[in-house]
């Protein structure tokens, strides 16, 4: 049965399908999708391995924004949360509404996201590779504070009957993760040694965080990640749109699927050829290329006009990018739109930006898929580049809310089916032993 | 049976009326009403907490508890099928009749099936191999 849908290439079984238009994430018999799985935890004072529930959760590890995907307690629907990646030492604030604060094992009491770069003091953070990011202990406190961002949006912790966390003791969340590397950093043989090497940093830690909310309320978790999958970033997007919530491929005619993955920091291509063989399941091969940088060669121009215009007004890369998205910055104190700006050096940098892309568009064999943060800055001209030689059948602009997230949600896809394959071997082990 | 009484404060005026016109048309004293809303209604709370670290909800076992809400759902899942506002009406082929042909047939089983062909298919890519696998001592820990 051929389900692609003319209109918009997902097949409606494709998990894209079923998120873009809000359909219950369940399985073609209607079960619920596994949330957990029975998992092992590192005891470190024992220093041994003990049993527990393990929650299924994705990291997007990117340069601009932690994107993590998980599904909600109660509904079949996927939560995601998007942070900045901005860090800011806390400051003592004698009044008007508080901030959201963090406390992480020992560490310092930190802003993060929108939060740390409305202080007008964002840290900078490191970007680049894993292991050029996670020694720094900075960040491994912000990743685990926006761990807990994702728990809570996704319905865990202690609730009142107003349906806020109460300041409590929340609890400790052991999560089965994967964790989106960049794509230069699997291969067929897996992750490269720096990138294992790194990410043991933060496997099996317990992170004891505390969060303090705007009221001053104070609730404590502890979250540990007792599984890391690394996985290449931009594959998950096609994920997303190749597979079915049962964990098997869609139906389909196309033979050369194209991520165009346009981020904060780069632009990815992801190639993937899908080799239909006669009586056999298709095989994928897959080849992911850096065509450049994202959205921040936009916003550090966009930095320097600002500064051109405004002296005074100096923005870190990530407050420019905040600015590009937001289209508004503070001068003076005052909260000034920066529109005609923001459009005037998309205007004259995104040829730059898109130039890699035009040979993909100008390929005629190949389907196209737009994703990430940048596909919906650069809509107008990315549909610019694609109507004079393709059929709307021919590519395809992930939902504009999906699309900074889609890499989150495709790592959930893959770590779920790893769990799948656990609770697979666990179910029958049980059953032998009835 | 606990004996000791539980002051509970905050019930909203709207649920104390709802309470009053059940206890009116059932015959039953407003003291009852309240106490089998709150045994069913712990039920439902006991599905929102995470499964602690042998698996159960605020102590219930899942199996357990599911048996315990059937019987206190049924009559609420008939409701919200027959008011057409069930949350998954589309996959339980109860929707309107254009959505039903796309709808997938619902299939009570006892136990889930886990298709592994894209675990393996992932693992062929150099995918979906995790830090614990052969790790004895983790590093970061």
């Amino acid at each position: 049965m051929q389900t692609i849908s003319t209109a918009t290439n997902m097949s409606q079984d494709s998990f894209l399908w079923k998120l873009t238009h809000g359909q219950p994430l369940v399985t073609s018999r209607g079960r619920d999708l596994p949330r957990s799985l029975p998992f092992r935890k590192w005891d470190i004072e024992n220093r041994r391995w003990e049993p527990t529930q393990a929650l299924i959760a994705a990291i997007d590890n990117g340069n601009d924004a932690f994107k993590g995907a998980m599904l909600h307690a109660q509904t079949p629907t996927m939560t995601t949360k998007r942070i900045i990646t901005a860090y800011t030492p806390a400051r003592k604030l004698r009044g008007g509404e508080g901030v959201v604060t963090w406390q992480v094992n020992d560490s310092e009491e930190f802003w993060v996201g929108e939060d740390a770069v409305e202080s007008k003091k964002v840290e900078t953070l490191p970007i680049g590779m894993t292991d050029e990011r996670l020694h720094d202990p900075r960040y491994q406190s912000y990743l685990a504070a926006c761990l807990v961002e994702l728990l809570m949006a996704s319905g865990y912790g202690k609730r009142g009957n107003d349906g806020r966390l109460l300041p409590e003791w929340q609890g400790e969340y052991n999560l089965y993760s994967s964790f989106g590397v960049p794509n230069e950093e699997i291969s067929l043989a897996g992750p490269t040694a720096e990138t294992s090497a790194a990410l043991r940093l933060i496997f099996n830690v317990p992170f004891h965080i505390t969060r303090t909310d705007e009221r001053g309320q104070k609730t404590g978790w502890l979250v540990r990640l007792v599984e890391i999958n690394p996985y290449p970033q931009s594959f998950a997007s096609f994920a997303s749109w190749y597979y079915t919530t049962d964990g098997t491929p869609i139906d389909t005619r196309i033979v050369k699927h194209v991520t165009i993955d346009i981020g904060g920091g780069q632009t990815h291509s992801c190639e993937v050829d899908l080799i239909h063989r006669q009586d056999a399941p298709i095989k994928l091969r897959m080849e992911a290329k850096l065509l450049g940088e994202g959205t921040i060669s936009i916003a550090r121009p966009m930095k320097d006009a600002i500064r051109a215009q405004h002296k005074a007004v100096r923005l870190t890369d990530s407050a420019a990018q905040y600015a590009l998205m937001t289209r508004q910055i503070a001068i003076a104190g005052e909260l000034t739109d920066i529109n005609d700006l923001v459009a005037e050096v998309i205007t004259a940098r995104s040829k730059q930006l898109l130039g890699p892309v035009l040979e993909y568009v100008q390929e005629g064999q190949n389907f196209l898929m737009f994703t990430g943060g940048g596909r919906v800055l650069l809509e107008q001209q990315l549909r610019e580049m694609v109507a004079p030689t393709r059929s709307e059948s021919q590519y395809l602009f992930v939902d504009q809310k999906l699309s900074p997230v889609l890499n989150a949600i495709g790592g959930y896809i893959l770590a779920q089916a790893t769990a799948m394959k656990i609770l697979a071997a666990n179910a029958s082990s049980s059953s032998v032993l009835r | 049976m606990s004996s000791d009484p539980r002051n509970i404060r905050n019930i909203p005026d709207e649920v104390t009326q709802i309470a009053r016109r059940i206890s009116q048309h059932t015959g039953l004293s407003e003291s009852d009403v309240l106490r089998l809303a709150l045994c069913s209604g712990i039920l439902v709370e006991a599905t929102k907490v995470t499964p602690d670290r042998s698996g159960t909800f605020a102590g219930v076992p899942g199996a357990y508890l599911a048996k315990a809400l059937r019987r206190h759902l049924s009559s609420a899942i008939d409701f919200l099928l027959e008011q057409g506002q069930h949350p998954y009406q589309g996959t339980l082929g109860t929707a309107a009749p254009a959505q039903i042909s796309a709808a997938p047939a619902f299939v009570p089983e006892s136990e889930p099936v886990y298709d592994t062909a894209m675990a393996d298919e992932l693992e062929g890519m150099g995918f979906g191999m995790g830090l614990s696998m052969g790790m004895e001592d983790p590093v970061g820990a």
